[in-house]
């Protein structure tokens, strides 16, 4: 499965769990509109850290990264 | 299910409608009436703004910078009583008053902090990859306690202290404003500072609230309204929401009298009901524990859920009327409160109940600790960065918040008579990191009988209690709270 692929499925895991709608398309607002929290963003920097090596001690965090799926990709790219 | 304001945003006509200049008067004038059903007297300054802003999309933030800059000289956002009280008490009161005069002093200091914060932007912008201001929030939080030590301790003449003190004050209702504004500057497409101003208490920050509502410049960017139909359904999505708070309104003033007083009371009338609860105020039962003349343990638990339910509902509509003029300008903003009792785990109240104020808190204190600390310790990690949020930024929010207490006692004994929120925002903490830790992997199912009715009582019952020790009077010693505690069990 491609990063693409993968972060898609964690994100739409993330929402199911949560009850709410899971259809969203990569580029939709995950953030600004509530569809996830700051709880949600906790758990998809675990999931970045554990499955890609992501560092965010290394650069600046910032919100706007987590916006949507196509955003969270390019973190991994 | 009964729905009481019907869905107006999903209706293609009505959309369509609200997409004509005679759509947006409309929808404009039915905003300015549910103002005036609100009781808000400032509803034609806000329906002018709201006009231009309506009509003149593309020059949304200039508008927003001229809108917050009228509410500023208008409708005052700043303390200025606690800033004359200490020229009096410091006897200098008529000095300022006869060599400057009040109005030129007080646009002086105003003006100085506009200024501070500028430079401080400017200097986060050019110098941000060096320390000290690669961490400005840290170097701006670090140096205004600084200088209130130098306010507190040194040995200023009256003016110079009265002066520093008032910038102070001001500077202290912008810091969180100031904190999503140094945020912006990570941005490609950030506004320069002048633009930033605009959303320094905007205008429909009605209160006196240290809360950026709905947080700063580059959350709005995102949420703006980019065509005639998203500004139409947002607004009417803002008219909805004002709507609500109407209706919340006359729930309030019905609780109030059948908690408190035995009388509606709803805009100029006034109506007998034929029964109430007589139930005790907080701060009356919990003067008898202190006197040590305490009323019945079901008297404790009346005046503790009644305050409960009623500051749920202040807070509510307190918030859904700034939202919605936010709405109205153009932002789809989500709400402040967002059905708190429907909460299934504490960490999801504390996500629902005050909206921006939690986000405050992770964006400047949960996330910057979640990023560095305990990397390899998962469980940690995550209980740490919720006390760092829930536990201290908590903490220091409200104690810059709280200034006259700094101003009243100094530096050190207004924390130290901070003792019992400290623990509270403690308690809040480690109940908030636990609660995550037990609900990270867990399945919500929304239909089931514990997620609907045992959880979000538990859940409630938790932070009834806990708002014990928020109390807002801070002359108290922790032990009486514990009495009031101890109360509400029979025969104790």
């Amino acid at each position: 499965m491609d990063s693409l692929a993968s972060i898609r499925e964690f994100i739409t895991g993330l929402l199911e769990m949560k009850g709410v709608p899971s259809d969203v398309s990569d580029t939709e607002p995950l953030l600004p509109t509530g569809l996830i929290d700051s709880l949600d963003v906790v758990q998809t920097v675990l999931f970045l850290e554990q499955n890609y090596g992501v560092d965010f001690s290394v650069r600046p965090f910032n919100p706007d990264d987590f916006e949507s799926i196509e955003s969270i990709h390019r973190l991994v790219e | 299910m009964i729905t009481l304001i019907p869905p107006l945003d999903r209706y293609e006509r009505v959309v369509t409608f609200s997409r004509t200049p005679a759509g947006r008067i409309v929808l404009i004038a039915v905003f300015a009436a549910g103002l005036v059903l609100h009781g808000r007297g400032w509803w034609p300054e806000v329906s002018v703004i709201l006009l231009l802003m309506s009509f003149l999309p593309h020059y949304r933030r200039q508008l927003l910078l001229v809108g917050t800059l009228y509410w500023w000289w208008q409708h005052t956002p700043f303390n200025w009583a606690l800033i004359t009280r200490m020229a009096r008490n410091e006897g200098v009161a008529e000095n300022i008053s006869q060599s400057l005069g009040w109005p030129l002093f007080q646009a002086l200091v105003v003006a100085s902090v506009v200024v501070f914060c500028g430079l401080f932007y400017a200097a986060t912008a050019r110098w941000g990859n060096t320390a000290p201001m690669n961490r400005p929030l840290r170097t701006l939080l670090v140096g205004y306690v600084g200088m209130l030590a130098v306010a507190t301790w040194l040995p200023l003449s009256p003016t110079v202290e009265v002066t520093l003190w008032a910038f102070l004050v001001i500077l202290g209702r912008y810091i969180w404003f100031l904190a999503y504004s140094l945020w912006d500057i990570r941005s490609k497409d950030r506004f320069p500072f002048m633009l930033q101003l605009g959303h320094y208490h905007p205008f429909w920050m009605g209160s006196m609230s240290s809360v950026p509502f709905p947080k700063g410049a580059a959350y709005l960017r995102k949420i703006e309204a980019k065509d005639a139909s998203e500004l139409a359904v947002t607004q009417i999505k803002g008219l909805k929401l004002l709507y609500w708070a109407v209706l919340l309104t006359i729930l309030q003033a019905l609780a109030a009298g059948l908690l408190y007083t035995g009388t509606l009371r709803i805009w100029d009338w006034s109506f007998s009901l034929p029964l109430f609860l007589d139930a005790p105020r907080f701060a009356e039962v919990l003067g008898s524990s202190v006197a040590g003349t305490p009323a019945a343990w079901h008297q404790h638990w009346l005046a503790l859920i009644a305050r409960f339910f009623m500051e749920i509902l202040n807070l509510a509509i307190w918030g859904h009327v700034m939202i919605s003029v936010c709405r109205m300008a153009g932002f789809r903003a989500l709400r402040n409160t967002y059905k708190p009792l429907r909460s299934a785990t504490i960490a999801e109240f504390w996500n629902r109940y005050y909206y921006y104020f939690k986000e405050l808190l992770v964006d400047f204190f949960f996330y910057p600790t979640f990023m560095r600390y305990f990397k390899r310790m998962p469980r940690l990690r995550l209980v740490f960065a919720t006390m760092a949020a829930a536990g201290f930024g908590n903490v220091l929010y409200h104690f810059f918040r709280d200034f006259s207490y700094i101003a009243r006692l100094g530096l050190w004994e207004a924390f130290i008579s901070f003792k019992v929120y400290l623990f509270y925002g403690a308690l809040l903490g480690v109940a908030i990191g636990l609660s995550q830790l037990r609900n990270r992997t867990r399945r919500t199912d929304r239909d089931s009988l514990r997620t609907r009715i045992l959880a979000p009582i538990s859940v409630l019952a938790f932070y009834c209690v806990l708002s014990i020790f928020d109390d807002p009077d801070r002359s108290l010693p922790a032990i009486e709270y514990f009495r009031f505690l101890m109360h509400l069990v029979p025969g104790l």
